[in-house]
C-alpha cells in the first residue's frame, strides 16, 4: 500500500492542483471580501477544499470531520451571528502606514521561507503511512489509548468554556430582570434571587473545603 | 471490488442514474404531494394540464402538471432584486440542492453484484462471492454516515446565504429560522444514530445493512431512535409541521421570498431530493436496507414448523427483487412523510425550538446511555 510520497497519479496531481488553487482563492477572500457574509463564504470555500486535500491524503476521517465541525458548525454559526448583527456592517478601512506594510510583508516571506524550507524536507521527519491510516478505527484506538489524557483535558476545557458562556449571558440577564422587576409577581422574583445567592454561597464553601 | 475499465464505467453508470433519478423523482413527489392533498382535503387536485394529440386529451391524473410547472419556471423572467448580493444570492439555490443530491453517494441500495462470473446469469446456484464485485453504492468510504453529516449541515448554509443576500426582511427572518432549527435539529439526528453504531459496531451503511440482514432490523434493536432520527429528518428538511422557515402565513416564503422561478424551483427541488434522502437514510440505518425479508443471495429460505424449503433465484433476480424492495421503503418512507405535513397542524418557533433541545435531545442522549447498559450486559 501506498505509503507517504508526493502526489504521483496523474488524478491525485489533478486533484491536488484544483483544490490547493481553491483554498488559496478562499483564504484569500476570507481577508480581503469587504462584506462579512462574503468573508464566511470564502472560509467555508477555504474549509472544503482543505477537507478535499485530506482526502486525497488518505486522512479520510479528518477530511469528513473538517467539513462536519468547519463547515457544518462553525461556518454556519459565522453566518448566523452576521445576519443577526446586520450583514450590511463592512469593516473600517486599514488605516495603517507604510511602515506596518512593509513589516508585514517581511513577516510574511520569513514565515513561507521556513515553511517552504521545511516542506522540501518533510519526508525526513514524517514515519511512513500504514494501509490504516487515517481510518477511524485506528484513530478511535489512538484517541481512547495513547491520548486518553489530553482527549479528556480537552472535553473538560470545552465543557468549562460552554458553562462560562452560560454564566456570562445568564448575569446579563438577571440583572436586567433586577433593574426592570416584574410587578405582577415580585415574591416570585425575590424567592428566585435568594435560592441563587444561597447556591453560590454553597458552591463557595464546597469550594474552600 | 472490480477494478479498472469495468470500476468507471459501473461508477458512471451510478452516478447518472442516481443523480437523473433523484431529479425526476423529486418531480413525481411534487404530484404525489399535489395529488395527496387533494385527496385528504376531498378536493379535485390537479386537473389542468392536458395534451391533446388529435381528438385525445391525455391528462394522466395531473401527471403533467410537473412538467407544466417546469417549462413554466425555465421561461418565467429570472429577476434578481436590485439590492441583493448578487454573487451570494444566485450561489444560495446551488448550496442547497447540491449536497443533498451528494449525499446518496454513500448510500447502498442493493446488494452487490457479482460481475466477474456473470455468465452464471441464469444460474440458480450462488455466485462465486470472492471474486470482483460491483457495490450497488457509489461510494464506500471508511466514515461512512459521517460523511452525510458533513454534506447534510453544509446545506444548511444555502438557506442562510439566501436570507441574508436576499435584501429583504422577510427573507432574513426566514434565514435565521432555517438556521437555528437546522442546526439544532442535526444534533439530535447526530446522537440518535450512536445507538445504531454502538449496536452495529460500524458507522459504514453496507455494513450496517449486512448486520440488520444477519440479525434484526434497526427498527427493533433501536426503535426510539427510529423516532427521534425520523422526526428530526422532518424537521432538517423544513417541511409542514416544522415550517416555521418559510412560514407562508407569517413571513411570505421565508428565505426563499425574492427567489424567481428556477432558482425557487431549486429550493423546492433540494426539499423534495431531502425528503427521498432522509427516507433512503431511515431505510437503510433502520428499515435493514435493500434486505427482503427471508431472502438470501440465492433465493428464499423460509423456515416454518421445522420444514425448511428453500425457493432457489438466480442472482440477477435477487438483485433485483432487493433493489425494487429498497425503493419500496423509500417510498413508504416518503409517502409517510408527504402524509405528516397534511396532518400536523404547524408549530410555534418557540415550539419548534423547545421540542428539539428540551424533548428530543435528552431523549438521544438517554437512548445512548440505555443502549451501552444493555450492551455491556449483553457482551458481559
Amino acid at each position: 500500500m501506498p505509503t507517504l510520497r508526493p502526489p504521483s497519479t496523474t488524478l491525485e496531481l489533478v486533484v491536488f492542483a484544483f483544490f490547493s488553487a481553491l483554498a488559496v482563492i478562499g483564504a484569500l477572500s476570507t481577508v480581503l471580501a469587504r462584506n462579512p457574509v462574503r468573508s464566511a463564504v470564502g472560509l467555508f470555500v477555504h474549509i472544503v477544499a482543505l477537507a478535499a486535500l485530506y482526502l486525497n491524503l488518505g486522512a479520510h476521517f479528518l477530511g469528513v470531520i473538517q467539513l462536519l465541525v468547519y463547515a457544518g458548525a462553525v461556518v454556519v454559526l459565522f453566518v448566523f451571528v452576521i445576519m443577526l448583527l446586520g450583514s450590511d456592517a463592512t469593516s473600517p478601512r486599514d488605516s495603517r502606514g507604510l511602515a506596518w506594510r512593509a513589516g508585514a510583508g517581511v513577516a510574511m516571506v520569513a514565515v513561507a521561507w521556513f515553511l517552504v524550507d521545511n516542506l522540501l524536507h518533510i519526508k525526513r521527519i514524517l514515519p511512513e503511512r500504514s494501509d490504516a491510516f487515517g481510518t477511524m478505527n485506528v484513530i478511535g484506538s489512538f484517541l481512547f489509548k495513547q491520548a486518553v489524557l489530553p482527549f479528556e483535558l480537552i472535553g473538560i476545557t470545552l465543557v468549562i468554556a460552554v458553562v462560562g458562556a452560560f454564566a456570562i449571558a445568564r448575569g446579563k440577564h438577571e440583572r436586567r430582570a433586577l433593574a426592570d422587576p416584574d410587578p405582577s409577581s415580585p415574591d416570585e422574583k425575590l424567592a428566585d434571587r435568594d435560592s441563587t445567592t444561597t447556591k453560590s454561597k454553597g458552591s463557595d464553601a464546597q469550594g474552600h473545603a | 471490488m472490480e477494478t479498472g475499465a469495468t470500476f468507471w464505467i459501473a461508477s458512471a453508470v451510478k452516478v447518472i442514474a442516481i443523480v437523473l433519478g433523484l431529479v425526476n423523482l423529486g418531480a413525481l413527489l411534487l404530484w404525489v404531494e399535489r395529488r395527496q392533498s387533494a385527496m385528504i382535503q376531498d378536493r379535485m387536485g390537479p386537473n389542468r394540464a392536458n395534451l391533446q394529440i388529435g381528438g385525445l386529451n391525455i391528462r394522466a391524473a395531473g401527471l403533467l402538471h410537473s412538467a407544466a410547472d417546469g417549462i413554466k419556471m425555465l421561461w418565467k423572467e429570472d429577476f434578481t432584486p436590485p439590492g441583493a448580493d448578487k454573487f451570494l444570492y444566485h450561489l444560495a439555490p446551488v448550496i442547497s440542492l447540491v449536497p443533498p443530491l451528494c449525499l446518496f453517494a454513500v448510500i447502498p441500495f442493493g446488494p452487490s453484484v457479482y460481475w466477474a462470473n456473470r455468465a452464471q446469469v441464469f444460474g440458480s446456484e450462488a455466485w462465486n462471492t470472492t471474486t470482483g464485485f460491483i457495490p450497488l453504492q457509489i461510494a464506500m468510504p471508511d466514515s461512512g454516515i459521517l460523511v452525510v453529516f458533513a454534506l447534510a449541515s453544509s446545506g444548511v448554509l444555502g438557506a442562510a446565504l439566501a436570507g441574508s443576500s436576499s435584501d429583504n426582511k422577510f427573507s432574513l427572518m426566514g434565514g435565521l429560522r432555517a438556521a437555528s432549527q437546522m442546526v439544532s435539529y442535526e444534533v439530535t439526528m447526530g446522537f440518535s444514530v450512536v445507538g445504531a453504531f454502538m449496536v452495529y459496531q460500524t458507522v459504514r451503511l453496507e455494513q450496517m445493512v449486512q448486520w440488520q440482514v444477519d440479525h434484526a432490523w434497526g427498527i427493533f434493536t433501536q426503535p426510539l431512535a427510529f423516532l427521534l432520527f425520523f422526526t428530526a429528518a422532518v424537521a432538517e428538511t423544513k417541511r409542514v409541521p416544522f415550517d416555521a422557515p418559510e412560514g407562508e402565513s407569517e413571513i411570505v416564503a421565508g428565505y426563499f421570498t425574492e427567489y424567481q422561478p428556477m432558482k425557487m424551483g431549486m429550493f423546492a427541488l433540494g426539499e423534495l431530493v431531502e425528503v427521498m434522502t432522509s427516507s433512503a437514510l431511515l431505510t437503510t440505518i433502520f428499515l435493514g436496507g435493500w434486505q427482503f425479508p427471508f431472502l438470501k443471495l440465492d433465493g428464499f429460505h423460509l423456515e416454518m414448523f421445522g420444514v425448511a424449503k428453500p425457493i432457489l433465484m438466480s442472482h440477477l433476480t435477487v438483485v433485483v427483487i432487493s433493489a425494487i424492495t429498497f425503493a419500496l421503503k423509500v417510498a413508504i418512507l416518503a409517502l409517510l412523510q408527504m402524509q405528516i405535513r397534511w396532518t400536523l397542524p404547524r408549530f410555534r418557533y418557540d415550539q419548534i425550538m423547545k421540542l428539539g433541545w428540551r424533548i428530543l435531545l435528552p431523549l438521544s442522549l438517554g437512548n445512548i446511555l440505555v443502549t451501552g447498559i444493555v450492551l455491556l450486559f449483553i457482551n458481559g
